[in-house]
């Protein structure tokens, strides 16, 4: 199978954020036109996250999956708040593909059941988010974009995940989420040794090196967020909306050279060189 | 401009299919009235949630019996994953459930045919194999389109299936075709570039 290469956008409101360890968000500019950009550079899937849906106990996106939908052509994820049958049927009919749950998921494992039954299992997939314990080095699942730690292991929820019945893992490190250091290569080893449902992961990609190392890994997909976004932000930073200054303020905090910016097509050109099938 | 019905039977992906029907110049029209078949160019059948709860709600609503009476007229009908797999005599879907019958085949379970080590829902991008000339699918062979999806049908005949597709050790029916009904396995709405030209090939097809 190809590997999928995946656009992930963080959103607050309207607009594309970028944080670290998914905190301290800062705007990077307008979602539709760094997906418009995604699409146009031949991206294989785009991934939506609400970053404030917790905040505020629902999904916030539907006027923006909507307009995506307008005219971009390749399958959409949105994840973020969704808590009730209700909620996934209305982002579906707003035009989502898939949806992540997470919070949900942890709550109330019957309910991802229920949501398989109506949605099928296709349109279901189990966001996890994990952080590594820097006293016994144990994964453990968090929730609330992030914030709140729950306590359950991670690789048993990975194992609980795959007997639900949802069609798609899609597995966030915290650790090294928005920094630019690499995947956890541990963690998704573990986990993909697991699952026999297609894996997307996500936080850590700075290089292209990053996205050789894990597309090596037993996982489908590779979610990109900085990496792209530096690019994109270079390409359309005459564009009045997007405001480079913020993006700047992301990648001081970091180690200050921690992306490199590429776009799309050419992470694609350097899988293929190193034989990970991809689509060109 | 060709007016498109996109027969809403409860699952998803309505609105992904209207938008690519607007690329290719049609005018859609989401739909669960039997009446609106009657007065539309070309018939969309679109493809999210199981066999046979979308058999069901055709049936309760007389769709069923709508969606022949137009194609048995020459319309053309389009099915898209789902949508396609109910074209055929029955699939294996939570027990056997009878389909359409338009296009004589099976649908099963990738699951016990898939060799170890398969994912399943098979998602993701794949590439046609193999592709009829003459056919819609004419001139795709090494194009990658989206697929998800658990299970995957076979035509009784083998000449009704126009594309076929290799995941893992299984061989399957990409895209099938019998006169005025055309079935993609894949999304075409969601396949980008390649996609779209398959939804321009199909207003060509219905003009």
């Amino acid at each position: 199978m190809k590997k999928r290469l995946i656009a992930r956008l963080d959103i607050k409101g309207q607009n594309l954020c970028k944080g670290i360890h998914l905190e301290g968000l800062r705007y990077l500019g307008h979602v539709h036109e760094f997906a418009s950009y995604y699409y146009q550079n031949n991206v294989d899937e785009l991934l939506y996250m609400d970053a404030v849906a917790s905040l505020y106990a629902r999904n916030s996106l539907h006027e923006i999956v909507q307009k995506t939908a307008e005219n971009i052509f390749v399958p959409l994820t949105v994840g973020g708040g969704l808590r009730s049958l209700k909620d996934i049927e209305s982002i579906l009919h707003a035009g989502a593909d898939k949806v992540a749950i997470n919070t949900q998921a942890i709550k109330d494992p019957d309910f991802i059941k229920q949501a398989v039954e109506e949605f099928g299992a296709s349109t279901i997939a189990i966001s996890i988010v994990a952080k590594k314990s820097k006293k016994d080095g144990n994964y453990t699942c968090y929730i609330n974009n992030g914030r709140d730690n729950t306590k359950i292991d991670t690789i048993e929820w990975v194992k609980r995940v795959n007997d639900m019945g949802a069609g798609e893992i899609v597995l966030t490190s915290v650790d090294q989420e928005g920094t630019g250091r690499g995947f956890d290569l541990e963690l998704i080893e573990k986990a993909g040794e697991l699952v026999d449902m297609p894996l997307v992961v996500s936080g850590g990609a700075g290089t292209i090196e990053h996205i050789i190392d894990v597309a090596k890994l037993e996982i489908d997909g590779v979610a990109l967020a900085s990496m792209l976004h530096y690019e994109a932000v270079e390409k359309m930073g005459s564009s009045q909306d997007i405001d480079i200054s913020s993006f700047k303020i992301v990648g001081d905090k970091t180690t200050s050279k921690a992306f490199e910016p590429h776009t799309i097509p050419e992470i694609k050109a350097a899988l293929d060189k190193n034989r990970i099938s991809c689509r060109i | 401009m060709k007016k498109a019905a996109i027969i809403n039977f409860g699952g998803g992906n309505l609105f992904s299919v209207a938008q690519a029907c607007k690329t290719a110049e049609m005018e859609p029209i989401i739909t669960q009235d039997p009446k609106n078949l009657d007065h539309a160019d070309l018939l969309f059948l679109p493809g999210v949630g199981a066999f046979k709860n979308a058999m069901m709600f055709l049936q309760e609503r007389g769709l069923d019996e709508a969606i022949l009476k137009n194609v048995a007229k020459g319309k053309l009908l389009v099915g898209v994953c789902l949508g396609m797999q109910i074209m055929t005599t029955q699939s294996e879907e939570f027990g056997q459930t009878k389909g359409l019958n338009l296009i004589p085949g099976q649908v099963r379970y990738f699951k016990g045919v898939l060799e170890a080590g398969a994912k399943i829902p098979h998602t993701g991008w794949n590439s046609i194999v193999e592709a009829r000339q003459g056919s819609s699918m004419e001139n795709t062979v090494g194009d990658d389109f989206y697929f998800i999806h658990s299970l995957y049908a076979q035509t009784d005949d083998p000449a009704h299936t126009i594309a076929r597709c290799t995941y893992h050790n299984v061989t399957f029916a990409a895209a099938i075709e019998r006169d005025n009904i055309i079935g993609f396995q894949f999304h075409p709405e969601r396949s980008g570039e390649s996609g779209l030209a398959l939804y321009k090939n199909i207003i060509r097809k219905a003009s």
